[in-house]
């Protein structure tokens, strides 16, 4: 009778898997996406220890939205405040709220980065170019708009909208550290109906 | 001590601690997984494909409260049984799943403590099915050390590839953030700019030789372990980086296991 060999198998295991961590650390990100069918899925399982490396995270992200009503008046900018705030006191032992504001950095850089490497800068929203701040264009283009990213950032501002009169609504993305003395808006959407 | 049973129950104390308390953390944000929720499931949910394995993960991920409260209980009993214990292959598994299930509830990205949370019960997992064989339980604590390990050697020789590492600019520019520094240290950093380099070669040095503690005598050990929980708790009170303090401790038991198999000591 054959013996399965599961000490053999372990050991390849743990070495395919160290690997996968070597190879997912020292490129930063690995194209896995470019692996056939479900392997592309190993990503999640293969650590990545690039702690704050080589670029260290060196901004605050912050999610605003602004809404339209039906006599075409735009409301102020309002921030979603709860999204980068942490009670200091608490924060060395229980800091729950250091996963709320992971995600929206998360979202926040996969968002900018999809747009910065993006060809298709067409589909600006001309309506809101001219009040768009700083300049900043609105995205409108169909490979960001129906982005995982983008969707989470707007149903989250619009479910938080405190506007009753409102018709449509816009959110930004702004960064913001000590560093600066102004807050600066990266990623401006346009505007949808609610 | 050099009982591997004993050294897997002690990983699966400080694992076991860290579920509870993970669990907690994120049941009290649990309104961001809900409707309106930053991670609103009723987005997330449409990154799946439509296949039979994901309709049963949708379904699992949907009661993600549940998931989270399943897990703190699981990570209280691990705590309380043996690795040995029949219960523990029933555990082990399903706190394996829990992981899986805040990797895939979380479509940026995750904090190095769930990653290593997932490294440290996976391996678990090996050591509870084959619970009788002593192989590959030397195997999986070999794994379990290897990755603790290289999470600190891996992250200093990183940074060393980094100018603003190099420079110190990055200790500043993170200490300007309120997500993850701290006004009081950004204003010392700015009072006296010499703690750049010093605070980022402190770093950086530490981490790239942290994998020295192979070679030092069982007596020494506890040296680099305490200087290593002493940086995770630094990093908790000024960066609200807290889960680290909680897991990677997980994987010291393993590193002394190792230490004491290499048998090699140059201090």
């Amino acid at each position: 009778m054959i013996e399965f060999p599961l000490w053999e198998l372990t050991v390849v295991i743990f070495s395919l898997w160290t690997l996968g961590t070597l190879v997912s650390t020292a490129n930063g990100s690995v194209r896995y996406d470019l692996l056939p069918g479900k392997a592309s899925k190993i990503s999640h399982f293969t650590p990545n220890w690039n702690f704050f490396a080589p670029h260290p995270g060196e901004w605050d992200y912050h999610l605003l939205y602004r809404v339209k009503r039906p006599d075409e008046s735009i409301s102020d900018w309002t921030e979603l405040p709860e999204v980068t705030r942490t009670p200091r006191r608490l924060k060395w032992g229980f800091n729950p709220r250091v996963y709320r504001m992971k995600a929206i950095f998360d979202l926040g850089q996969a968002l900018t980065s999809s747009v910065a490497e993006s060809d298709d800068v067409s589909d600006v929203d001309p309506e809101t170019d001219a009040d768009a701040p700083h300049e900043l264009k609105a995205i409108e283009s169909k490979e960001h708009v129906l982005s995982t990213e983008y969707l989470l950032l707007l149903n989250h501002a619009r479910h938080n909208n405190e506007h009753d009169d409102a018709d449509a609504i816009q959110f930004m993305l702004m960064r913001s550290s000590l560093r600066n003395d102004e807050p600066e808006p990266i990623f401006v959407s346009g505007f949808h109906h609610l | 001590m050099t009982n591997v049973y004993q050294l897997l129950d002690l990983v699966a104390l400080v694992s076991g601690i860290y579920a509870i308390y993970s669990s907690v953390e994120y049941l009290l944000i649990r309104e961001s997984f809900g409707d309106g929720g930053i991670l609103d499931w009723t987005i997330v949910r449409t990154s799946f494909d439509d296949t039979p394995v994901n309709r049963v993960f949708r379904a699992v991920l949907g009661r993600f409260s549940l998931v989270l409260l399943a897990r703190g209980v699981l990570g209280a009993s691990l705590i309380l049984v043996s690795l040995q214990s029949g219960v523990a292959k029933l555990i082990v598994p399903l706190l394996v799943l829990t992981d899986v299930c805040i990797m895939f509830r979380f479509p940026g990205g995750l904090s190095g403590a769930s990653e290593m949370s997932f490294v440290v019960n996976g391996s678990l997992l090996i050591a509870t099915l084959f619970a009788g064989n002593a192989r590959i339980l030397h195997v999986v604590l070999l794994f379990v050390a290897i990755q603790g390990l290289l999470a600190y050697a891996v992250a200093g020789v990183a940074k060393l590839a980094g100018g603003s590492w190099r420079s110190g600019d990055a200790v500043v520019k993170i200490f300007s953030t309120s997500s993850w520094g701290d006004d009081r240290i950004f204003a010392l950093l700015r009072r006296y700019p010499t703690l750049k380099p010093f605070g980022s070669w402190t770093v950086m040095t530490f981490e790239i030789l942290f994998p020295l503690v192979l070679f030092l005598d069982p007596p020494y050990l506890f040296a680099p372990f305490a200087v290593a929980v002493g940086f995770h708790l630094f990093n908790a009170v000024f960066m609200g980086i807290n889960g680290f303090l909680f897991i990677f401790p997980a994987t010291y038991p393993a590193i002394f296991y190792l230490n004491r198999t290499i048998d090699y000591s140059v201090l």
